[in-house]
């Protein structure tokens, strides 16, 4: 194995949190001589993007776009070469192991997702097409397609496992269903225009999805009446890079854009007062350019008016904490909270410097 | 590039790389695989650059630097061709999309002219590229961007995706211009002028458009042709080969220099990549060779000339020397003479009748050497005048007179239509005709000397045809465009001057139609040479329409022919290259649909011209009209 660098490549494309609270972290070099990438573990999140706290850590030989935990032990990279890695914990836990390269796609691979029984990789490239890998015999075993243009996401269902949701340059949301021969249908919002950029499942209800686009709107739509979207707003002024709901209080939407804001969103709730049903400790974490990985929790409410302020950062990616949440604690349908428009929003700014979480009970940033 | 000059000796392929994360380590991975140059992005595609406000302070350099660990710092203008990021996206909607788009495309041009690349990649994706288009216009004008390659798909994702997936085929059918890339391709040529410094870069399908669609892109600029290794199939060894088709076509490629750029993952992990170039490189190897007249055309392919005046010029020795090569002409010459001969004195007068045979424009004497030949060959005899105005050949004619020929030659030194003839000829011989049949001014010429021909007495040539098609032809558009004829004629007299073209990368989009005809002796009162031609094309294919290609065919004697129309060529006969006559404004022309132009032959006492114009599918003012551009003096 290669030497590991000092440091986490500059560009963190990728975060992602295993049930253990686990954080794994790929980063690239988009600039300078050589762009290659590497791959970390954080048992302890809060130290991360301290390497010297980091629970291993490997290098990879090109960039790296997307990482998905496969369980405790496996995680799935896509990389800019084009590959599909799959890494995995050796015996000690303190060193990362190739597994497999998987390589068929013809360009960068732009995302990568794990099934709900962890049996399947679905995985979207800028090749336009999206691949299904076999876990087990590390293979491919299907191609589909289906966009035409360049596959910015595709992401597994969080409970039907042949069931994914892809998006495109084409401007296309695709809902694929592996059980049926005619296994793609088009999720094409006609009162949205713009590029869809992202993609996630609500862990609340599995017909619902969030997609975030290229000009800052979000939407949340039911794949059983994709024309009407369920909630339509434009938190953001530049393109939505990722979004996710969080696993332990499902109401909430995180999302991350160009324009260097985090959005939280809670749109599904009833009232104001669901506020407070917020977990203390539920923490966000999003991570960007130049080596940043913040976390963001909210421990007391009280709504307030936030000075909008630029910062110098970029957050390309969000992520939940996974911790162990029961999945009773979720509460409402959120096709029944459209009704009610007292939907909570609230806009947070990535802490400029990084270093003092106290003065700010509101959202904690920390490195 | 630097094979590029080596191309007519072995196949130039480069090696395409989507990602690179050590660039060094990838060049040299493709010239270990024999590869000539590689094509790598000029910015991590994945570093979308932020321009507008407020601007993320980022710190470090956008890209990697010039200062790579390359054996020769000239590596960068000779073996990277450098591409442009995916995301780009000009012609967005999103205007925050479009400004970056235009800020980073810009950055990586300077960047790509900072490291003096010789060629930069940029994709082409749908039909809405307008500004796009404008921004590289821009930098080619602007900047010392060398070329600019826009690659296209020959297929459009829209064909290309798996419709076999949805259960919803309804999808509202994109209309066609959105569907065919090469109207994406037309337009973008088109707004950028046809310039010489934007080529394309053709990315081979699986599955190949129809016969006409791949000639219509053979009739583009077609400067690199892109091969994905998934188009290759394993062969009985176990190696790579491309199908058939795919073969004749790289085949017809190679003839426009097209170099190759293979694109996609090895499929082959224990061979290497190497396996691939050996094909294409034997692909190469085993062309077939050039015919004669391709051979003798070498460097003049897409040349413009100006055709010849021999009647306001005298020419030169060199281009005696040109002409008198040709292996087919004379020989269907002395071939005429030789029927004629036959035809005029019967077997049993042939000792005590002679045939006069007037070699009218003898040049240096090749067509008096076919005419005694064709003498002895029948047996007959002839007493042959060579009657010449330029007194530089005759002196040719003289010493050939004195040294080869002997007293059944007369040499004249005159001026055809005014020569005073001591006799009346059986056999008037003349070689005037031009790329167009009549452009040097034949008819007039042979009007006047057959004053002294026989009332019985026969004309070699007895008759000629021109003929035109409609060409696409974007680089001679260009290159007509740019040319800085005489000034004082203004600026349309490019426009409005036919040339004498050797056409390859040129797509001929219907058969010619015959134009003038005419027939020798004249034996009319008024003999009247002046003609006007209305023709109609129906064409198969949307192309745009450059001009029309002119050519002729001639009898000289009974079924003896010579004929430069592509359908009827003399065989290795490389004397003509055909004619174009340009249009002014390039007219896009839909499928199915009918071209109609108009030509005249116009004449005075003094001049020739011709006036060209177009009625359908548009209007196309008169070109040349009064001879304001071009004239062929008397």
């Amino acid at each position: 194995m290669e030497v590991l660098p000092a440091e986490l490549h500059p560009h963190v494309d990728a975060i992602d949190i295993e049930e253990d609270g686990t954080l794994a972290v790929a980063s690239s070099a988009l600039t300078g001589r050589t762009w290659n990438g590497s791959l970390w573990l954080f048992k302890d999140r809060a130290k991360a993007p301290d390497v010297h706290y980091c629970s291993a850590g490997c290098t990879t030989e090109s960039g790296t776009t997307d990482i998905k935990w496969i369980d405790s032990r496996r995680l799935v990279l896509g990389s800019d070469s084009g590959t599909v890695d799959i890494w995995c914990l050796s015996g000690s836990f303190q060193s990362l192991e190739n597994m497999a390269t998987l390589t068929d796609h013809d360009n960068t691979v732009s995302s990568v997702s794990v099934d709900c029984i962890k049996s399947k990789i679905v995985s979207g490239s800028w090749d336009r097409s999206i691949k299904l890998w076999d876990i087990e015999h590390e293979k491919c075993i299907k191609s589909y397609k289906g966009h035409r243009d360049m596959v910015w996401s595709a992401v597994y269902s969080r409970t039907e496992q042949d069931l994914f949701v892809s998006v495109s340059q084409d401007g296309k949301v695709i809902l694929w269903d592996a059980r049926t021969p005619k296994l793609a249908s088009k999720l094409t919002d006609s009162s949205h225009d713009s590029i869809p950029r992202c993609v996630d499942w609500s862990p609340l209800d599995n017909h619902l999805l969030a997609i975030g686009y290229e000009d800052g709107t979000v939407c949340l739509c039911n794949i059983q009446d994709p024309k009407q979207p369920v909630l339509s707003y434009c938190p953001h002024e530049r393109a939505v890079n990722k979004l996710a709901f969080s696993p332990r209080s499902p109401e909430w939407l995180a999302t991350v854009s160009d324009d260097m804001w985090v959005h939280k969103a809670m749109s599904t709730q009833r009232s104001c007062e669901a506020w407070h049903g917020v977990p203390v400790d539920d923490t966000l974490y999003t991570s960007g350019w130049g080596q940043q990985i913040f976390s963001h929790a909210f421990e007391c409410v009280s709504l307030r008016t936030l000075t909008w302020k630029p910062v110098n950062r970029k957050p390309r990616q969000s992520a939940w904490i996974m911790d162990a949440v029961n999945q009773a604690h979720f509460n409402g349908d959120v096709n029944g909270a459209s009704q009610d428009d007292d939907n909570v929003e609230e806009t947070m700014e990535v802490d400029r410097t990084g270093t003092d979480t106290k003065d700010r009970p509101f959202y904690r940033g920390n490195r | 590039m630097k094979r590029i000059k080596m191309a007519d000796h072995r196949v130039s392929c480069g090696r395409d790389f989507f990602c690179v994360p050590d660039l060094a380590g990838a060049l040299r991975n493709a010239t270990n695989g024999g590869f000539d140059f590689i094509s790598v992005p000029i910015c991590h595609p994945r570093y979308r650059r932020e321009f507008l406000d407020p601007v993320p302070n980022r710190t470090g350099a956008f890209t990697r630097s010039d200062w790579t660990n390359f054996e020769f710092v000239s590596d960068w203008n000779s073996l990277i061709v450098g591409k442009t990021s995916p995301w780009l996206n000009l012609d967005s909607p999103n205007e925050t999309v479009r400004k970056n788009s235009e800020q980073a495309l810009h950055q990586e041009l300077c960047y790509s002219v900072h490291l003096s690349l010789p060629a930069v990649l940029v994709p082409l994706k749908s039909y809405n590229c307008a500004n796009l288009a404008h921004h590289i216009n821009t930098s080619i004008t602007d900047t010392h961007v060398q070329q600019v390659w826009v690659h296209v798909s020959m297929k459009s994702p829209e064909d290309e995706y798996d419709k076999h997936l949805f259960e919803d085929e309804d999808e509202v059918t994109a209309n066609k211009l959105e569907k065919d890339p090469w109207e994406w391709w037309n337009l973008f040529r088109t707004i950028c002028a046809n310039s010489r410094k934007v080529g394309l870069a053709l990315e081979i399908s699986a599955e190949l458009p129809s016969e006409e669609e791949l000639e219509r892109w053979c009739g583009e600029p077609v400067k690199a042709a892109m091969l994905s290794t998934s188009l290759f199939l394993t062969n009985k060894s176990g190696y790579p080969v491309l199908p058939k088709a795919h073969q004749a076509l790289l085949k017809k490629l190679f003839r426009l220099n097209t170099q190759l750029i293979l694109t996609g993952v090895n499929k082959y992990k224990d061979k290497g990549l190497g396996f691939y170039y050996q094909y294409l490189a034997h692909l190469y190897q085993t062309q077939p060779d050039l015919d004669n007249v391709s051979q003798f055309a070498k460097g003049y392919e897409d040349y413009l000339q100006c055709p010849l005046q021999p009647l306001m010029d005298n020419l030169e020795s060199q281009t005696y020397e040109i002409f008198e090569r040709d292996p087919i002409k004379y020989r269907q010459y002395q071939k005429a003479v030789y029927e004629a001969l036959l035809d005029r004195v019967p077997e049993d007068k042939k000792d005590s009748v002679v045939t006069v045979i007037m070699v009218v424009g003898a040049g240096r004497g090749p067509l008096v050497r076919a005419s005694l030949t064709a003498g002895e060959e029948t047996g007959r005899k002839v007493r042959v005048y060579a009657v010449e105005k330029n007194p530089n050949a005759v002196v040719t004619l003289e010493t050939l007179k004195e040294e080869e020929w002997n007293g059944d030659v007369a040499v004249v030194s005159s001026d055809m239509r005014e020569w005073d003839a001591p006799e009346q000829a059986d056999i008037l011989v003349s070689e005037l005709l031009g790329s167009f049949g009549d452009n040097e001014l034949s008819p007039e010429c042979l009007d006047g000397a057959q004053r002294f021909l026989k009332d019985d007495g026969i004309s070699i040539p007895c008759e000629y045809t021109s003929f035109l098609a409609p060409v696409s032809a974007p680089k001679l558009h260009y290159e007509v465009s740019q040319s800085n004829a005489d000034t004082s004629k203004g600026p349309l007299a490019p426009f409005e001057t036919p040339y004498v073209v050797r056409l390859h990368n040129v797509t001929v989009l219907a058969a010619p139609q015959p134009c003038f005809i005419f027939t020798h002796p004249n034996r009319a009162d008024r003999i009247d040479n002046s003609r006007v031609k209305s023709l109609e094309f129906e064409v198969k294919t949307c192309f745009t329409l450059h001009g029309f290609s002119g050519y002729f065919e001639t009898i000289l004697y009974k079924d003896v022919t010579l004929s430069i129309r592509p359908e009827t060529h003399s065989e290795g006969m490389f004397s003509w290259f055909p004619f174009f006559f340009p249009i002014k404004e390039p007219q896009y022309v839909t499928a199915g649909s009918t071209v109609a132009c108009h030509f005249w032959r116009k004449c005075t006492t003094k001049k020739v011209w011709y006036e060209w114009c177009m009625s359908r599918p548009a209007p196309v003012p008169l070109h040349n009209p009064g001879g304001r551009s071009y004239v062929i003096g008397l």
